[in-house]
């Protein structure tokens, strides 16, 4: 985790700032440091949700272009923070999850029609 | 919950992504239920493609980019891939669809940490990958894509 005092980066699992000596035992931080909220202005600028896991999952399952759509924004999230543009970030997220869900739906709702259509047939074969 | 219910006066597909949408960004506003929600879809797909052989089996979906223009895309072998994997046949898996067997150790891992912070338990740090890491995952997923349409030998190994 970032020290809340001086920013140093530490282990997951430190007590105490390497750098500054700041006891991290008191926030809550210290055991789930990717939870919303928290510190409020405390904290360190953390990288929005890539999404990058459910676009993966998206271009496996869905095979469709628009998948890596998806991943071209997970990337732009990654290089948008590694760049300082925490707002850029921020709006390619958005975007990032809007196409996996884009990609998720395009799939999931024709399945489900072609189903419903499938049970309601009336000239399904019945011997 | 209350913007999923206002949604029902709008009508049409958009209608049905946007709910989509919404419903989604309210599982994700409580992880926990989403992280059950994925345990409970993986298990029950794992049993479902254990049981049936995708090439054997009628009620597999055929791929919609497959269908469409007559290509293999990326994911294309994923299920019979996963079937010989459950089967214990890693090597008949890669020969389906390497990309799937190789993303799987990481998607493993990122749901896996993901669940255990949802639940606060005791989870690996999120890892912050170097731009760099996801920009050369989508030039492989592109050429992985445009290779295994090739229909020249070394290359339609790379067809599932």
């Amino acid at each position: 985790m970032d020290c809340p005092r001086c920013g140093t980066k530490n282990d997951g699992r430190a007590r105490y700032c390497g750098n500054c000596g700041e006891s991290f035992s008191g926030s809550a931080q210290s055991y789930r440091p990717y939870t919303e909220g928290g510190q409020g202005g405390m904290q360190a600028e953390k990288p929005p949700q890539n999404y990058l896991i459910p676009a993966i999952l998206v271009t496996i399952f869905c095979c469709l272009p628009t998948g890596i759509v998806a991943i071209i924004y997970a990337a732009q999230v990654n290089a948008k923070f590694h760049g300082g543009d925490v707002k850029g970030a921020r709006s390619s997220s958005e975007s990032a999850k809007l196409w996996s869900i884009i990609s998720a739906a395009l799939v999931i709702v024709p399945l489900l029609i072609i189903v419903f259509f499938t049970l309601m047939d009336p000239a399904s074969p019945e011997p | 919950m209350a913007t999923i219910v206002t949604s029902h006066r709008i009508a049409g597909p958009p209608a049905l992504l946007l709910r989509t949408a919404e419903l989604s960004s309210a599982l994700a506003a409580s992880p926990r239920f989403l992280y059950a929600g994925i345990a409970l879809l993986a298990a029950g797909g794992a049993a479902v493609l254990y049981l049936f052989d995708p090439r054997e089996t009628a009620f597999y979906p055929l791929c919609p980019f497959l269908g469409l223009t007559g290509y293999h895309c990326p994911g294309c072998g994923t299920l019979r891939a996963l079937h010989e994997l459950l089967h214990g046949n890693p090597i008949s898996a890669l020969g389906y669809n390497p990309f799937t067997v190789l993303s799987l150790p990481f998607i493993a891992y990122s749901l896996f940490a993901g669940g255990m912070r949802a639940y606060r338990l005791p989870a690996p740090r999120a890892v912050f990958l170097h731009p760099l890491w996801i920009w050369s995952l989508l030039a492989g997923i592109i050429a992985f894509w445009a290779l295994r349409n090739a229909p020249v030998w070394p290359l339609s190994a790379l067809a599932p």
